[in-house]
């Protein structure tokens, strides 16, 4: 382990493997978390599943370094959030993708513009080279061709997926995808599973998945850790959660989704997104 | 009171309402049954015990009681203690935001001193600040100046002062008029533009995604647009002038101030330190609003509810603080 003192830029190469340890934050008089712990290995799919308010989009925030904790510390490969340069924490960030929840796209920039955004920041390519890159992620998610649009002309399925193009755009060795089929019709939901399995098979990066959603949770992880009111109460792979005995589980497995989600995930979701 | 037996204490009492303070609960336990009690910060509450369910109305209003619990509420009567905490908790809340602002406007200065300017998106926004407010400010202006002139030439026209018209319409619009009016309309026009775009950008996490992309918002969204507003304000503020004297002299012909007597009056009165001096202080309303623009618009949460409070709120404070400002660089200045 690395000592606080400040880590400088050049130090910071990642694997993609996270640590986090016992997470605690109060926002105004509510406990939001409650001491998480995750070790998430390199190239794994981890979802946090939970219902809406249970504190996981707060957990992701601390993750990429928009919110501090009261206590504990979020450590990638050893390099703690809290101990790194200003410098440091930007050469993280190039290495990091977050696709947003209302998929926080520009609205004065075109599709293109958009995932060409964090490249003509960070990379110093040829205008050639980058439209290259943009088309070659558009495609990832399915929507080669798209790239003159502008996002008000594009359906929220589709905009999630340039949002998830754009968190592409630098080959992160994470990708923290939040709510990423929140707000669709389930056969669009699907399709961004079938994204989402994709990327993850094409590009081994680390992924968390943060979402409500059964079916995207059990299509996508290699573990899933079940959240209510701001701590975990339940995590292990996709089997164990579904023979967790746990009540908060099992409550929460029964209402969300009609059973089998499973199934239903694993057999619609990469069709679809193909 | 059950068959008069005497209360037994508040404590062994089943409940109480949560929202009763801890004195009043020790107050109440002090307090007989019926018995009105009157603090001087907590209001009036009234006691009432348990008689078979029944309510029971005391001088404030309904009181619940049930079987064998003491039921306190609070009386309306605490309006001066709100009050109090109320001014309390503003002046708490504008104090830290006062320091807040002034910690994001360090932290735009830190950026401008390292040169970490964004040249496309300073020009985009000087454009959009300065070439396009062009129009409003100098018919803003204009009027300034031909309102000046009427009110004056009436005054200096019954004293046989007429010639010093042109010198009064330019000094007032070059300290006074020209940046306060300028500033004031671009705090609505283009203030308000500011703190509605950057809100939208922060409620529909624009800002956050540009943080994990690793560019920092002030730098991108901040910096650009202050540097915008410092810069072109004051050059608005000199056209604003110009055009203000323009309105004057037409106001001045039909009065009886010759073209010439008009312009000499200028030339002899309006000395260089008036137009420098309004230019800095057009510079300074140009840091004021768009600091504050893009703080509240940055400060933004919610939905479309919030973005339309942080624009009211950037536009009324802008305002304001100009005119504050205004008052505190003239004491220094003139």
């Amino acid at each position: 382990m690395r000592s606080p003192a400040a880590v400088r830029h050049a130090d910071v190469a990642i694997t993609g493997r996270i640590e986090v340890r016992d997470l605690r934050k109060r926002i105004g008089d509510k406990d939001v978390l409650r001491g998480v712990s995750l070790t998430v290995e390199a190239a794994e799919t981890v979802v946090i599943l939970g219902p809406s308010g249970c504190g996981k989009s707060v957990l992701l925030k601390h993750l990429v370094g928009l919110l501090r904790p009261d206590t504990g510390e979020v450590r990638y490969d050893g390099h703690s959030l809290a101990a790194l340069s200003e410098g440091a924490m930007e050469a993280l960030r190039t290495q990091i993708g977050m696709a947003f929840q209302s998929s926080a796209l520009f609205d004065s920039l075109t599709v293109a513009d958009n995932v060409a955004f964090p490249l003509h920041r960070h990379r110093h390519l040829e205008e050639t080279a980058i439209e290259r890159i943009v088309a070659e992620k558009l495609e990832q998610v399915g929507l080669a061709g798209t790239e003159r649009l502008m996002p008000e002309e594009l359906s929220n399925g589709m905009r999630k997926r340039v949002g998830i193009a754009r968190a592409l755009a630098l080959n992160p060795k994470v990708i923290f995808y939040d709510e990423p089929t929140a707000g669709l019709d389930p056969v669009t939901a699907r399709t961004v599973d079938g994204v989402l399995k994709r990327v993850q098979r094409d590009m081994h990066s680390t992924a968390i998945v943060v979402t409500h959603d059964l079916m995207t949770a059990f299509s996508v992880a290699d573990r899933i850790a079940v959240m209510q009111s701001g701590a975990f109460v339940e995590l292990g792979t996709p089997e164990a959660i579904e023979a967790s005995e746990d009540e908060a589980v099992v409550e929460y497995l029964r209402t969300g989704v009609p059973r089998r989600p499973r199934d239903a995930g694993n057999t619609t979701g990469p069709e679809a997104g193909r | 009171m059950e068959d008069g037996q005497r209360r037994p204490p508040v404590s062994s009492q089943r409940k109480h309402p949560t929202e009763v303070p801890a004195i009043t609960r020790l107050a109440a336990s002090l307090t007989r049954p019926g018995e009105k009690q009157r603090f001087c910060f907590q209001g009036r509450y009234t006691i009432s015990r348990a008689a078979g369910g029944r309510q029971t109305r005391g001088s404030h209003g309904f009181r619940k009681v049930e079987r064998g619990v003491t039921r306190i509420k609070m009386a309306t009567n605490h309006a001066p203690r709100r009050i109090l905490e109320r001014i309390g908790a503003t002046t708490e809340q504008r104090l830290a935001e006062v320091g807040a602002a002034a910690l994001a406007t360090i932290d735009v200065l830190r950026w401008v001193s390292r040169g970490a300017i964004e040249p496309r998106q300073t020009v985009r926004q000087m454009a959009r600040a300065g070439l396009d407010s062009l129009p409003i400010i100098l018919l803003t202006g204009f009027f300034s100046g031909m309102v000046l002139a009427l009110q004056t030439a009436s005054q200096l026209l019954s004293l046989g002062n007429e010639g010093f018209l042109g010198g009064i319409v330019a000094v007032a619009m070059a300290r006074e008029a020209g940046p306060v009016f300028a500033a004031i309309t671009i705090a609505a026009r283009v203030g308000s533009g500011f703190a509605a775009e950057i809100s939208m950008m922060k409620v529909t996490e624009q800002v956050d995604a540009l943080t994990v992309m690793a560019i920092d918002p002030v730098r991108f969204l901040v910096v650009p647009r202050v540097l915008a507003l410092v810069t072109m304000l004051p050059m608005l503020v000199l056209l604003a002038d110009i055009s203000g004297m323009i309105g004057g002299y037409f106001v001045g012909l039909p009065r009886g101030v010759p073209g010439s007597v008009f312009l000499d009056s200028v030339r002899q009165l309006l000395a260089p330190h008036d137009v420098t001096a309004g230019l800095i202080k057009a510079a300074v309303f140009g840091l004021v609003v768009s600091m504050v623009a893009c703080y509240k618009g940055m400060a933004a949460s919610g939905g479309a509810d919030g973005v339309g409070r942080a624009t009211t709120r950037a536009v009324v404070a802008a305002i304001f603080l100009i005119l504050v400002t205004n008052y505190f660089l003239d004491l220094v200045m003139f």
